[in-house]
Formats: structure tokens, sequence, C-alpha cells
């Protein structure tokens, strides 16, 4: 089974057995467990999250949340919790966050159309 | 009724400023109401819980609720579609997910465009996945557990078909184009939540 980060709890209380972590790295929060891709050359799968708005949403008012979320990423209490729940916390402008969106959606993309997966 | 020069320059003034003056006032008292922040997945999945840590964040330096909507179905799209038609007065949010990502392409009748139509305010986190099983279960690395697969049967299609989200599918997906594993284990990942319960109630095997 391929689970969330929500699984990591169950790990530590011995509840699941870990055969691999999916970030490209091995992460802290599973220091001795391994990546998927030292398996899998090249495999990499992370779920991720942020922000959206409709759009013509008044710019300082994204800004005005850009800023304040961006606050809580830079929270030492915010920051250590995500840490051990082996979440790496992603700062930026709304404009890192259209690039990290682009890059995401081609990779995703490729994968979809070279397995030919279709919606059910 | 005759009005002093200078208070009729005031007024004047003033009503030329108002539409400014209440654009720019209107952002610096914002949020003056609660704001929804709509989920595409259930309560104690993990785009649930980042939406829940964030809404809490902003509820305290904000000063206003930043309450959370858990709207399901469509992998993540009916909660989309709703922000793309809400007012575009920052009281409503969308909580983005990976699973937009991958909507985009995975979905060819979508009734929004992601990229167009929503803007993007921040980025939150990146995760991990964890390949996980029932310490009962007899593999314990990657290669046994493929090993383990390989020959067995799909078992679980009907089970799998229910999942909710396209994201960890096609996760196991990408992983199964390397590895052509029959697909019993989908049943796994197939419910809704809480995904890790499945496994740990062994209901698979």
């Amino acid at each position: 089974m391929f689970s969330d980060s929500t699984a990591i709890e169950h790990v530590r209380a011995g509840k699941l057995r870990p055969l691999a972590v999916t970030s490209a790295t091995r992460s802290e929060a599973l220091p001795d467990v391994p990546t998927v891709g030292e398996f899998v050359p090249g495999y990499e799968a992370g779920a991720w999250i942020g922000v959206g708005a409709p759009r013509n949403t008044l710019g300082d008012v994204v800004e005005r949340l850009n800023k304040e979320i961006n606050a809580g990423l830079a929270d030492p209490k915010m920051k250590a919790r995500l840490a051990d729940l082996g979440y790496t916390v992603l700062p930026g402008s709304p404009a890192d966050f259209g690039k990290l969106i682009a890059d995401e959606t081609e990779k995703w993309g490729n994968v979809i159309r070279a397995a030919n997966i279709k919606p059910e | 009724m005759k009005l002093p020069r200078r208070q009729f320059l005031q007024l004047t003034a003033g009503a030329a400023a108002l539409p400014v003056v209440s654009r720019i006032g209107w952002a610096q008292t914002y949020p003056s109401r609660p704001v929804r922040l709509i989920v595409g997945f259930p309560a104690g999945s993990g785009a649930d819980f980042g939406a829940r840590l964030i809404g809490q964040w902003l509820s305290e330096r904000l000063g206003q609720q930043f309450i959370v909507e858990n709207r399901l179905g469509a992998g993540g799209n009916i909660a989309t579609e709703a922000v793309v038609r809400a007012p575009p007065d920052g009281y409503t949010l969308l909580l983005v997910t990976v699973s937009n990502a991958i909507s985009t392409t995975l979905y060819e009748k979508l009734n929004f465009d992601f990229i167009r139509d929503i803007m993007q305010v921040a980025a939150i986190y990146r995760g991990i996945g964890v390949m996980v099983v029932n310490p009962s279960f007899s593999a314990k690395t990657v290669t046994e557990f493929i090993a383990y697969a390989m020959p067995r049967p799909i078992r679980a299609k009907s089970t799998w078909r229910r999942a909710a989200t396209g994201g960890r599918r096609i996760s196991m997906a990408s992983f199964l184009r390397r590895w052509p594993v029959s697909t019993w284990c989908m049943c796994l990942i197939a419910a809704a939540h809480p995904r890790s319960q499945i496994c740990l109630a062994d209901r698979c095997r």
C-alpha cells in the first residue's frame, strides 16, 4: 500500500511495516527506510499542497495571504511539527507556487500518457 | 444651500476619492468576515490535515475564522470547480493539491482550466509517501514485495475502482509501469480514508 505521511505514526507504533518512502531522498522522519528509487531508479512521487483563489482575486489580498502563510512556514513550532510528519515546507511567492504547479502538471501528464491511465 | 468653498472642495475630493479609498480600505480590512477554505478530500486525509493546520494559523493571524469545508468527489475536481465559480473576493479559497496537477491531464472534460481559473496564492509543503505493509505480511523489502505480487492475480478491482483520489493511484501506476506487478495490492489504497486503517485491518489479503 502507498500511504501519505499519515502512515508515519503507525510505522513508529509498529503497526505498519515500511518498505520504502516515495521521496527522491530518504526522509528525516524515517531515516532508516530506503527510497523506492533505490529499487526503481528515478522514482519520485510526493503529495504537496498550497492555497489558491478564484481568478481575478485582488492582488493585495493574494499578497496578504501569501505573506501570512510564509510567516507560518517560518514559525519554528509549525516547522518542527511538519518535519516530524515528513513534510518539507515550501516557502515562496505566488509565482514560485505557479512554477511548482507547472512542473508537476508536466511530470504527471507524462506519466498518465505513458501509462495510458484513464479516470474511473 | 450655499456651501463654503473649503467645505465644497472637501466634499468633492471625498466623492472622487471614494472608490479608491474603499478599494484600499477593503484590502486593508480583509478579512472582515469568515473565510472558507475548500478541500476536495475527506476529514482525516493528508490534505484535510494541511488545510486545518494552515486554516488555524491564518485564523489566529488575521482574526477571522478560516473554516475548512470538505467537498468530496471526482479526485478533488468538485472542490476546485466550487472555488472557480466563487466570487473572487478572497472569502473562498481552495486547498490546492497534487491532484489538481494530475487532473489537468487525467480528465479530458473539466468545466474549468485549473491553471487559468485558479490564482496561485502560496505553496505550503511537500510530503512523502510511504509504501507500507501489514507487519504480518511476508515481504520485508520492496524487492520481496515485487516478488510476492508479481504472480498474484488481480483480486480487488471492484474495491480499487472506488478509489477517491487520482493521486495515489497514479503514484502506484508510475511504480507499476516499471514493475508490471498485478494490481491485487491496489485494494490497499482503495478506500478514501483513513487509508492507513485499511492496511492495519489487513482486509485485503
